[in-house]
């Protein structure tokens, strides 16, 4: 069934706002958690000894921290269709459970995906100290992924949006792995997206803010043919100024 | 009617230096002019043309009226007059043999004109011999009229369904990637040649065009460019609110490319779409037009409207509309967003929230013509979103459609005043409505442009519809046993409305149908109940309704009759389920979802006292459905209360 104006954008405003908050946050970056700290020692080379240092200033949950502050910050916008859905068909009674585990489900599944990014970024960043190389080393296949029917696949499949068990347990356990499956389609179409900006040494902020502008844009097309196309997915772009027109009364166009 | 655009005017060709009036005039003419000894004007035989000035403040319908007669040399007529309008070729070879002044009229459509300057130039051909004389030339702003379709018994001596099969067979003619073909039409409102970027792939079997039994033969090559596909293609708008206006579009541009080849073979000027109605179900009107069922013209020549693949309800072929379920209770909505004209959405090839038009009448009577074969593995064109445009009776359902939109504005029911509803998917960055013009431009429109039949000169021969019942009104007596004086109209409620029950586990709906136990929430219950007791003119009972949501399958043409403990709640179709299936289309493979009313069969049971902590819901096929057809599933029956508090 249809959501209400009120729900939709009760929920709109609470996903973005939440969003916008941990933006705020990441900008600032309190304790360094969104970059990585390096140390002179790091810069001889890749050792044991190197990489205890490069642990011991960036700690796995620091890392960790960052990276989920990173996954609310860029991705809740994105969820507002499905939560939506899950609020308009849930019984009233259990509209904000069922929508909380879906977001839960969808964040566990960054986070073990962060898990091995993190991995990653550590490892890129003991054998490239406070270089590009890692980042232009993600771009290329980022690149390739990026216009590959492979992500299509992903974003269309990202669309999915299935009814769920109205009661009891089951209909906490579907929204659960909803939020999972969710997360795995999301992961599949932005995973190059997300880890690129991490390994950025310096602008990493701008490119986080430029990659979740793409991303939402991705998210606001419909599926479309699985097969390799060259779109810089601007659809976010183009909806705000239609919307600009559209409010100062002129035609959308 | 809206303000005219361009009031009767006339030049008056009797005199050597005629008056030119406020929007039309003759700034250019060659090898034409005054002839004393005949007080008025002609077109010489040397190629002679007048070129004419027409100003509109916007572009409208035009006659184009002029008093002419032949001149006859050596006891022969020949002087065939071309009329080009901005260049374009309106009416060639016009010859006329009346050697007496008298009035020839043509109707220019809008598409061909634009607001300011249109040069319209009336030429002698080259292959003349003798003059034609011009006493006087009349423009207006013209409105045509959409008739009924069962004049003259819905035979060829109907002219509407003469000239129609005529343009039709014009249509026919020309080539898939002309978008002025009958093919390229019926491929913008879908089709399955090509994945045109997310209309999903084309079947390899029927309904593939290329596997359809004639007649018609449909082409599928030459294919137009990839960006005339992703243009024009593909655009249908179903299960959302954009589904009126969309169509409007459709239809109107269709009509001004008929109009002219009409007018082009020589046929009336006048002629409009005609439109069946089939809701009058106190007449033969329920059955189909003959002209749509006989295989030849009166020359005995093919008909273009006869289509092999249009089965019925029986799957014989013999198409006669069921009322009911076909019904016109749509009508009595006062609201349209969500009720009438469909619920919120972009550009959506395949939405999910179906208006009350869409669902009965539209979608029941598309497939009850299409059908299902009894003899073949195939179901009928109309019955499938990707098909039935090809099929000619689908322009005169839509007509029928449109009328009853226009009829429920006339009856005082407002459109959307929604910035995003008037401006079209383009007011969110969407695809938006693009349709070919008789010169092969594209024409861009957003439903502003189509919110009136005024606004697009033309009008139906019957706008007045009964309305359907009341179903406030009815329920209220049947709850009270008490009359009310006046129809009950709720307030439109904004709220989201609240889950009431549920299946549990995907629904299996195959050829024998389905029964479900659908799981009703307690404290809901008690909150519906409590409603339906105290029912009066001042507290409004619940309303409840039925979703089938994410019903999957490919079987487009079926049909099916729901029943809640065991009382009659509705029928639904299985039109788009194909496309909506289709896991990389516009959809998401999330499938059909359809809404039923089911307030009444609460309240009944409510007053047997038999609403218990559950209902039985039974989906049972109607008409022929075809067999060994891919499974069809639901994924979840819900029950939703809506609260008129």
């Amino acid at each position: 069934m249809r959501i209400s104006a009120k729900h939709k954008l009760l929920i709109n405003l609470l996903l973005i706002g939440i969003s916008l908050l941990v933006w705020v946050i990441l900008l600032f970056n309190p304790g360094g958690i969104m970059t990585m700290e390096h140390c002179h020692v790091s810069a001889s080379g890749p050792s044991a000894a190197s990489l205890e240092m490069l642990l011991e200033m960036n700690p796995v949950s620091d890392q960790l921290l960052g990276w989920g502050l990173m996954v609310v910050a860029m991705m809740l916008p994105k969820l507002t269709l499905p939560v939506q859905q899950l609020f308009a068909t849930s019984l009233k009674r259990m509209r904000f459970i069922t929508c909380m585990l879906f977001v839960l489900g969808y964040l566990a599944t960054w986070m073990l995906v962060g898990l091995f990014m993190v991995v990653a970024i550590t490892l890129l960043n003991l054998w490239f100290p406070m270089s590009f190389m890692p980042a232009l080393v993600v771009l290329l296949p980022g690149l390739v992924w990026q216009f590959s029917p492979w992500k299509q696949y992903f974003l269309n499949q990202g669309h999915d949006h299935r009814p769920l068990s109205a009661f009891g347990g089951a209909a906490l356990r579907d929204a659960f792995q909803y939020g999972l499956v969710h997360g795995v389609w999301c992961v599949g179409a932005g995973w190059a997206l997300m880890l690129f900006p991490m390994l950025l040494p310096q602008g990493h902020n701008a490119a986080m803010l430029i990659v979740t502008f793409i991303m939402i844009s991705e998210h606001l097309e419909q599926p479309r043919l699985v097969k390799w196309r060259f779109d810089l997915r601007l659809r976010l772009f183009r909806y705000l100024i239609a919307q600009t027109r559209v409010r100062l009364g002129a035609a959308a166009v | 009617m809206g303000t005219q655009v361009l009031p009767l005017q006339t030049i008056d060709f009797s005199v050597p230096n005629p008056s030119q009036t406020a929007n039309l005039s003759l700034p250019l003419y060659q090898g034409a002019g005054y002839r004393a000894d005949y007080t008025t004007w002609s077109l010489l035989q040397n190629g002679g043309f007048m070129q004419f000035n027409l100003n509109l403040s916007s572009a409208c319908r035009v006659s184009w009226g002029m008093n002419v007669c032949a001149a006859i040399s050596n006891g022969v007529t020949n002087n065939p007059i071309s009329i080009h309008v901005n260049g374009f070729p309106f009416i060639s070879g016009y010859s006329d043999h009346n050697v007496n002044f008298h009035p020839v009229v043509w109707t220019i459509p809008p598409s061909l004109l634009k607001a300011g300057n249109n040069t319209i130039t009336v030429s002698l051909d080259a292959t003349a011999s003798t003059q034609l004389f011009i006493r006087s030339v009349t423009v207006s702003e013209a409105v045509l009229t959409r008739n009924n379709a069962w004049n003259n018994g819905g035979s060829f001596d109907n002219s509407d369904l003469l000239w129609y099969a005529k343009g039709v067979g014009v249509m026919m003619s020309r080539a898939l990637s002309d978008p002025t073909s009958w093919w390229f039409y019926a491929a913008i409102h879908g089709q399955y040649i090509v994945d045109n970027d997310g209309s999903g792939p084309p079947p390899t079997d029927y309904p593939n065009w290329g596997k359809i039994p004639p007649v018609p033969a449909v082409p599928i090559t030459p294919l137009p460019g990839a960006s005339v596909m992703a243009q024009y293609w593909d655009q249908c708008q179903h299960a959302g609110w954009y589904f009126p206006p969309w169509h409007r579009g459709y239809l109107y541009a269709l009509e001004n490319i008929l109009s002219i080849i009409i007018q082009q073979l020589g046929g009336p000027s006048d002629w409009a779409l005609p439109y069946w109605n089939y809701l009058d179900s106190n007449t033969q009107q329920l059955t189909m037009p003959p002209a749509f069922s006989s295989p030849k013209l009166p020359d005995n020549t093919a008909n273009p409207l006869y289509v092999t693949a249009r089965y019925g309800l029986s799957g014989t072929g013999k198409v006669v509309i069921a009322a009911p379920p076909v019904n016109q209770s749509c009508q009595s909505n006062t609201t349209y967003t969500n009720q009438y004209g469909g619920g919120v959405t972009g550009f959506e090839h395949f939405g999910s929230s179906t208006g009350n038009l869409e669902s009965n009448p539209h979608n029941i009577v598309h497939n009850q013509i299409g059908g299902n074969s009894t003899t073949t593995p195939y179901y009928g064109l109309m019955a499938d979103p990707g098909l039935a445009g090809l099929d000619p009776i689908f322009y005169l359902h839509h007509s029928n459609i449109d009328r009853l939109w226009a009829a429920w504005n006339n009856a005082g029911n407002q459109n959307p005043t929604d910035s995003n509803w008037l401006n079209g998917p383009s007011a969110s960055a969407g695809r938006q409505f693009y349709m070919p013009n008789p010169d092969g431009t594209a024409w861009l429109y957003y439903p502003s442009m189509v919110n009136s039949i005024s606004q697009l000169d033309y009008t139906y021969q019957d706008l007045t519809l009964p309305a359907g019942k009341n179903q406030m009104t009815e329920r209220l007596f049947t709850l009270t046993q008490s009359l009310t004086e006046k129809n009950i109209i709720p307030m439109q409620n904004d709220d989201t409305p609240e889950l009431f029950g549920a299946s549990s586990g995907k629904i299996n709906l195959g050829a024998a149908g389905a029964e479900a136990k659908i799981r009703l929430d307690a404290p809901v219950r008690g909150n519906v109940l409590k409603s339906l007791k105290e029912a009066a003119e001042t507290s409004l009972p619940d309303d409840v309704y039925l979703l089938l949501e994410g019903i999957k399958g490919t079987a487009d043409a079926n049909i099916y009759s729901v029943t809640v403990n065991n009382l009659n709640a509705g029928y639904f179709t299985l039109f788009g389920i194909r496309k909506a299936t289709m896991k990389d289309g516009h959809h998401a493979g999330a499938g059909l979802t359809v809404k039923l009313n089911i307030s009444a069969i609460v309240d009944e049971l409510h007053l047997n006292d038999a609403l218990s902590d559950s209902l039985d819901v039974k989906i049972m096929p109607d008409g022929n459905v075809l067999q060994g057809a891919a499974p069809v599933t639901i994924d979840r029956i819900g029950v939703y209360r809506v609260s008129n508090k």
